[in-house]
């Protein structure tokens, strides 16, 4: 037992010392990143070609089921994004409430005949309605089959190259699709372009736009923020830049019709299909030998609603957890694989040690802790000194994350926002992380137990201003 | 151990000053985001108060109501950063007489100035700044440094370069140096094609001539076969249309769209062999094309090609024959009522309701 304990100390701490260098080269090298980005932007303005028709049109496709109290809102904001040529297509996937009686009474849906190619099998679908007072507002009503199936019936329907998947519950900053494209103009051999997802909980939205972002008052959704800046800021874009991120957040997304195609569309028997994609584009681009790119932009703004309430943010991490699991289990044989270079070798190992197996290695870790303790094996100057580390250490990579966001865009002015996040990245420390690590505990007892639910998230709305 | 009392690798003195460092660096960070906000409060409010000040001022003169002395009397004490950036804000978007007066003040209050100095400074990104200034402000005076500058190591400096020589108005002389950059991978294809759109119509004849040159790397060639189609630049007819008929089918396909754009009724007996072609997307291409061409004698090529077995040549074809007049109509309904092939019938159908929904969301 001793040398059992002796052992995984060893292990713990090598563990912990790999996992917060390689936060702290992420973070590093984000850094380095966003400042040549924005240096860049700010002289590479790209006018002529958004002027021109060298740009390239996009589908923007939102999945909807039982999107009620949103749907409205978050239809009129992709409507109105600002850029040249765009196309709308709403996906309403079985939905049970008012969802398609919504919109068809708001934007004045006819049943149209729309003959079109289906490369993607999905669900049935029943009907195709277009807009009257907006001719590029596509509405397909079908029988439910989930998000992913609902994202697969949108691309079908789509006439536009590149495709961008967005939740219904999603509100796109009026540039987004101009921000979120520009990669695709830069290297043509970029087939997916992934941005950055803010928390909308209480900000202000008038006309399908966050007119004044707001801290939340709800301390879950204040939580979920630090984290977002850290995992969006920090983590996706340095993967990025090494071409080894792994996923396009569902809520916002942009890719090449023709490589989703490809790769068999979105996989309609996992929850975390938004990541099993980008896997799946990875393992195929590499199969086929062919220079390809996945990137992401610090800047373009897409605002979504996150769970205000323990339990729909418990269900929520468990299924994200599960997500994680499908998808980088659905495509192991990358793993250690050369042939997948820096994704078999480096990011494939990383995501399976220190995010699939994470929460097993730190419950482990306070098991052996126990054991430790009653074994009389426990050094509590160390054991104190540690949690002080790792505590510090966790407050360190949000406040990065937080220089990160003031060099870039911040969106989150005045000093009370700042003081308050601040606030927030220390207190994380005692009770938020380790709960987020029991609920993925609990997604991986779940993946083991063959749980595959989506769950329900209650939904407020978004606040609207009155004129 | 950290955790146990048994021997270890790590002393406490080393985990100790382990937290003392990252404690210290947490605290350095979070005061340097402190003062960051601080500083971008400040600034965020000095701007709102300079450009309250000074927007209506510089409305005025723009306009012509304010005399250039008057403005510069009164604009000689403003914040110089602050100033210099809503001077390049506006005028971005003015043409004319409008951005004449502007570039006089930016003279007279020795911006000018500033910009020669960042050209010259060792930090490349001051470089590409400063010449997107002299870009902006059209200052011809600046050519001869421009020009050196497109010899830069830094791929952003002569991109800088290039593009504030195509705004001074610098462009016939560089289409030699255009083609240079054309073979050459230090700009990004963004870079690049907003180079060529700059230069526009002045470089055509010298984009005619890399569409021949083998040694354009493809995704640069395919953006030039674009340009030209868009430019609708006539004398690179032939050139697209040898580009068209073979080779690689990325450069085929683009050859075909900009043969469309240039909708020389020459071209039909090309697109309509290409309309049998094996790859979808030439189809496709050649479809589109013979649409924007217009010419009756494609009518039975894109009724036969309703009935392609891929969904996007079909469709393409269907809303080509849209755009052949009343004889394309005319044929495209008759495919639609009484065509044998379900999914001719489909498309046709199909496009015939578009048409309609457009018409009427236009009245509405």
């Amino acid at each position: 037992m001793k040398i059992l304990v002796y052992t995984f100390n060893h292990f713990i701490l090598f563990y912990f010392l790999v996992l917060n260098l390689t936060y702290i080269f992420l973070t590093l090298s984000a850094f380095v990143f966003i400042r040549r980005y924005i240096k860049l932007i700010k002289i590479v303005e790209l006018r002529k070609i958004f002027q021109s028709t060298f740009f390239k049109p996009i589908s923007v496709i939102s999945p909807a089921f039982n999107e009620e109290e949103t749907i409205a809102e978050s239809v009129k904001s992709l409507l109105h994004l600002s850029y040249p040529e765009h196309e709308v297509i709403v996906v309403n996937d079985g939905s049970t409430d008012g969802t398609l009686s919504t919109l068809k009474e708001r934007y004045r849906l006819n049943k149209a005949f729309r003959d079109f190619d289906s490369p993607l099998k999905t669900a049935l679908v029943r009907a195709v309605y277009q807009s009257e007072e907006y001719p590029n507002l596509v509405v397909i009503d079908k029988e439910n089959g989930g998000k992913a199936d609902a994202l697969n019936a949108g691309i079908n329907i789509s006439r536009y190259p590149l495709v961008c998947c967005v939740d219904a519950d999603s509100l796109l900053d009026s540039e987004a699709l101009m921000r979120v494209s520009r990669p695709f103009l830069e290297d043509s051999s970029t087939v997916a372009a992934g941005g950055v997802v803010r928390v909308a909980n209480e900000c202000v939205v008038r006309a399908g736009k966050v007119m004044e972002p707001r801290l939340p008052k709800n301390k879950w959704a204040t939580f979920q923020i630090v984290e977002y800046l850290r995992a969006f800021l920090a983590g996706r874009i340095s993967w990025a830049v090494f071409g080894g991120l792994l996923i396009v957040s569902g809520a916002f997304g942009l890719f090449k019709r023709q490589t989703v195609i490809e790769c068999g569309g979105y996989r309609t028997n996992t929850v975390g299909e938004d990541m099993e994609l980008i896997v799946r584009i990875h393992k195929i681009q590499r199969k086929k030998k062919r220079k390809y790119k996945i990137a992401f932009i610090p800047d373009p703004i897409c605002w979504t609603e996150v769970p205000e309430d323990r339990r729909t943010l418990a269900r929520q991490r468990a299924r994200w957890q599960r997500g994680l699991m499908d998808s980088l289990l659905m495509n192991k044989e990358m793993l250690f694989n050369p042939r997948f270079g820096i994704i078999g070798l480096i990011v494939m190992p990383f995501f399976f040690v220190f995010e699939m197996f994470g929460p097993l290695i730190e419950f482990g870790g306070y098991i052996i802790l126990t054991i430790s303790a009653i074994l009389h094996l426990i050094n509590i100057d160390f054991v104190l000194l540690f949690f002080l580390v790792a505590v510090v250490l966790g407050t360190m990579h949000s406040i990065s994350s937080m220089l990160l966001e003031e060099f870039s865009f911040y969106r989150f002015p005045g000093f009370r926002n700042l003081f308050k996040l601040i606030f927030y990245s220390i207190l994380e420390n005692f009770g938020y992380r380790q709960i987020m690590s029991w609920w993925r505990m609990r997604g991986i007892l779940q993946y083991i137990s063959g749980d595959r639910s989506w769950g329900k998230m209650a939904r407020k709305g978004f606040t609207t201003k009155k004129t | 151990m950290i955790f146990s009392t048994g021997p270890s690798f790590i002393s406490l003195k080393v985990v100790i000053f382990l937290l003392e460092l990252v404690f210290s660096l947490t605290v350095l960070l979070t005061l340097y985001v402190v003062y960051l906000r601080g500083a971008q409060t400040i600034y965020e409010r000095k701007r709102k108060n300079e450009i309250a000040k000074w927007e209506p001022l510089l409305l005025d003169y723009i306009n012509g109501s304010l005399k250039l002395s008057e403005v510069e009397r009164e604009m000689r004490h403003a914040d110089r950063d602050l100033l210099g950036e809503m001077l390049i804000e506006y005028s971005q978007d003015i043409r004319g007489q409008a951005l004449e007066r502007m570039i006089e003040l930016w003279k007279q209050l020795r911006f000018d100035e500033y910009s020669f100095k960042k050209i010259k400074s060792r930090y490349s990104w001051y470089r590409a700044y400063g010449a997107t200034l002299l870009g902006i402000m059209r200052d011809s005076s600046a050519t001869p440094l421009l020009i050196e500058l497109l010899k830069d190591k830094s791929p952003l400096v002569t991109f800088s370069a290039a593009r504030a020589l195509a705004r001074i108005g610098i462009k016939k002389e560089l289409g030699h140096i255009i083609g240079i950059v054309a073979k050459s991978k230090r700009w990004s294809e963004d870079q690049f094609a907003e180079i060529i759109l700059d230069f526009g119509q002045d470089i055509a004849e010298d984009l005619v001539e890399l569409c021949e040159d083998d040694n354009v790397p493809l995704n640069r060639l395919a953006f030039i076969i674009d340009v030209l189609g868009f430019m609708r630049f006539q004398p690179a007819y032939e050139a697209l249309a040898k580009l068209a008929e073979k080779g690689e089918k990325e450069t085929r396909i683009r050859a075909i769209k900009a043969l469309g754009e240039l909708s020389r009724p020459e071209s039909s007996p090309l697109l309509l062999g290409l309309l049998g072609g094996e790859s979808w997307e030439i189809r496709s291409q050649a479809a589109k094309a013979l649409g924007k061409i217009g010419d009756d004698g494609a009518i039975p090529g894109l009724v036969k090609a309703l009935d392609d077995r891929i969904w996007w040549v079909r469709y393409n074809a269907a809303v080509a024959l849209t755009k052949i007049g009343e004889k394309g109509l005319s044929a495209l309904w008759s495919v639609a009522e009484n065509a044998e092939s379900e999914r001719a019938r489909k498309v046709a159908q199909h496009v015939f309701e578009q048409r309609v929904s457009y018409a009427e969301s236009h009245v509405i």
